[in-house]
């Protein structure tokens, strides 16, 4: 329950901004010039925030749309992300937001319009090339949507341009905005999942996978597309035989052949983040597992182990899958 | 371990008597009061911005205070109309004078009502909607300097408004409205010290390390490996802590560092990994 918001003094009157703080009239409201006076300050601790994270309103300038990196294409040529809101409410011990912000405050860019307004320019400046939006990196694009009506407000955008593709990256639930409109081709809803074993040591405050897979198949059944991220792809005893039980409770029910994709990806996040986490959390069994840094600067795990749970995952999943629908995420 | 900060002795007497603290001799500038047994401390900083910031700097250095420490500002303020006697937690501090400001990180809930604060550089006399004070932005802005901003907190309470003139102002009241507010002080600080508690584990979590860097020459980048594997190691063997015998024994044939740090490497690869 969020009982803090602090909202920039310049959208204070914006309708969207107003919407939000009327779904929490008790929160004490506190006005400042810009969100990175409260998001990106020194001293912060990111775990002790995490008790009671505050809602941040503010309005993003500029760089609404970024270039997303080619490792993490399914498929499209022109690869995008955007962000909307930054930070998740899921405290996932792997995510790499812990390293990347110094705040585990909710963010949220209020100026949709101007997100809407850079996506149709990529759009237009694509020409015939295929091009894919990705709305879930620094957020889970719907684990806020009742209080974001993010579905409601992007999802039109999308409509009008079919030849746009959009993923929503998420672990929720949160799944009635999308029932209840009419499903489209060119939006694919991605569910991430570890093995319940590890899902319920490192995916604090998620969604249980079975409820995850509930939600795919009820999605699926509503006609939307439907895409299984199985990244990061976690280590610990007993590993493989988890992930082969995990592929065969999710391949049980929903319908392969009406799957739009299946990514993995290994652990690895950048050694600076890395350094942080396992400083916010030296207790961590997870950061203490047997790692180490790549040439590109990432930390992951050891190579024959990396390797072997790779091989292990994509041998696993692929006798469920067509080959066409696997796309391998190698940015270590 | 707490600090508690207070401008004057009236305001801190309360707080001395009710923690049962003991004014420290030789503490040099400032008069600073500490029960070992509680781990908490009280420093009497006079009046003023410029004090308030000093005597943060002179705690932290005679207690050589580290990120995991709570630090709370306990004061009275003015306010336009809040009633004489209340207890509010701060959200926003703004020093007047050079015009900064800074956001208080609560991650606790409170009943306490949350309003912002001015600090002024002489006494003020123009109530307004928040409250004003003289020390507030000195001891924050000298406390994040080095703690930990969701351990630190400022709590005022009113002591004069628009009706209630601070000519009425006197240590009997001050040290009056202390001692009516020192359950709810007591409430703010008994959610901020488990908070304190849990990071300074935290931090401990490579003990063990002075044990075995005393009787063995391990260079600085060696001492940095050592506390990164003895972390690791203590978290996979969780059922053997550090610093008992068992690690000691299995060290006891290492006489070099590198020794040392090889066996540790040999151990952790052998150490099964189960994330619960």
């Amino acid at each position: 329950m969020i009982d803090q918001i602090y909202i920039e003094e310049a959208i204070v009157e914006h309708p969207r901004a107003r919407a939000i703080m009327q779904r929490y009239p008790g929160a004490v409201v506190t006005e400042c010039e810009r969100y990175t006076e409260i998001f990106n300050r020194k001293a912060q601790n990111f775990r002790l925030q995490k008790i009671n994270p505050a809602l941040i309103l503010a309005k993003k300038f500029g760089n609404h749309v970024l270039p997303s990196p080619a490792e993490y294409a399914i498929g499209g040529k022109q690869n995008y992300y955007f962000s909307h809101m930054l930070n998740c409410i899921y405290d996932c011990r792997y995510c790499f937001l812990q390293g990347m912000y110094r705040s585990a405050h909710y963010v949220i860019f209020v100026n949709y319009d101007d997100f809407i307004e850079a996506i149709i320019e990529k759009i237009k400046a694509a020409g015939d090339d295929s091009i894919h939006f990705f709305s879930g990196y620094d957020c889970d694009s719907l684990a806020l949507d009742p209080v974001t009506d993010f579905v409601k407000e992007f999802l039109p955008v999308f409509r009008q341009y079919p030849q746009a593709l959009l993923e929503l990256r998420t672990k929720s639930t949160q799944i009635r905005s999308l029932l209840a409109a009419e499903p489209m081709p060119n939006c694919i809803v991605a569910y991430s999942f570890t093995p319940e074993e590890i899902a319920g040591a490192l995916e604090h405050k998620a969604p249980p996978v079975g409820k995850r897979i509930t939600a795919l198949r009820q999605l699926q059944a509503r006609g939307w597309q439907i895409g299984l991220r199985f990244d990061p792809l976690i280590y610990q005893e007993g590993a493989q035989s988890q992930y082969e039980a995990l592929f065969a409770q999710i391949f049980e029910q929903i319908d392969a052949q009406m799957l739009h994709s299946v990514s993995i990806g290994s652990f690895r996040l950048p050694k600076s983040f890395y350094q942080s986490l396992s400083r916010l959390y030296p207790e961590e069994v997870l950061f203490a597992s047997p790692l180490d840094e790549t040439s590109k600067g990432m930390i992951t795990y050891r190579e024959t182990l990396r390797d072997e749970l790779w091989s292990f995952c994509k041998n696993a999943l692929l006798p469920y899958i067509p080959e066409d629908k696997f796309f391998p995420c190698e940015s270590a | 371990m707490l600090h508690i900060i207070c401008a004057l002795k009236p305001e801190a007497q309360p707080l001395i008597d009710y923690y049962r603290l003991q004014l420290q001799p030789k503490a040099g500038a400032f008069q600073i009061y500490h029960r070992p047994e509680t781990d908490s401390a009280l420093t009497i900083s006079g009046m003023g911005k410029s004090a308030a910031g000093a005597a943060v700097n002179a705690t932290r250095d005679y207690f050589n205070s580290g990120k995991s420490d709570a630090w709370i500002n306990v004061g009275t303020a003015g306010h336009a109309s809040l009633p004489i006697g209340q207890a509010v937690i701060t959200k926003k501090i703004t020093d007047a004078g050079a015009g900064q400001t800074w956001f208080p990180s609560r991650v606790f809930t409170t009943a306490l009502p949350v309003h912002e604060l001015l600090t002024l550089d002489k006494p003020g006399r123009e109530y307004r909607t928040e409250l004003f004070d003289m020390e507030g932005a000195g001891f924050f802005q000298a406390v994040t300097k080095f703690a930990t901003l969701e351990l630190v907190q400022v709590i005022k309470i009113i002591s004069d408004n628009a009706s209630q003139s601070m000519d009425e102002i006197n240590p009997d009241l001050l040290s009056r409205l202390i001692t009516k507010n020192l359950p709810v002080i007591d409430e703010v600080i008994q959610q901020l010290l488990p908070l304190s508690k849990k990071q300074q584990q935290l931090e401990r979590l490579a003990e063990g390390f002075d044990r075995i860097v005393q009787s063995r020459h391990f260079t600085a980048s060696q001492r940095h490996q050592l506390k990164t594997l003895l972390r690791k190691w203590n978290v996979l063997y969780r059922r053997e802590p550090l610093g008992q015998a068992p690690l000691e024994k299995r060290l006891a044939r290492q006489n070099s560092a590198t020794q040392v740090l090889e066996h540790l490497r040999d151990e952790l690869d052998k150490a099964p990994v189960n994330l619960r």
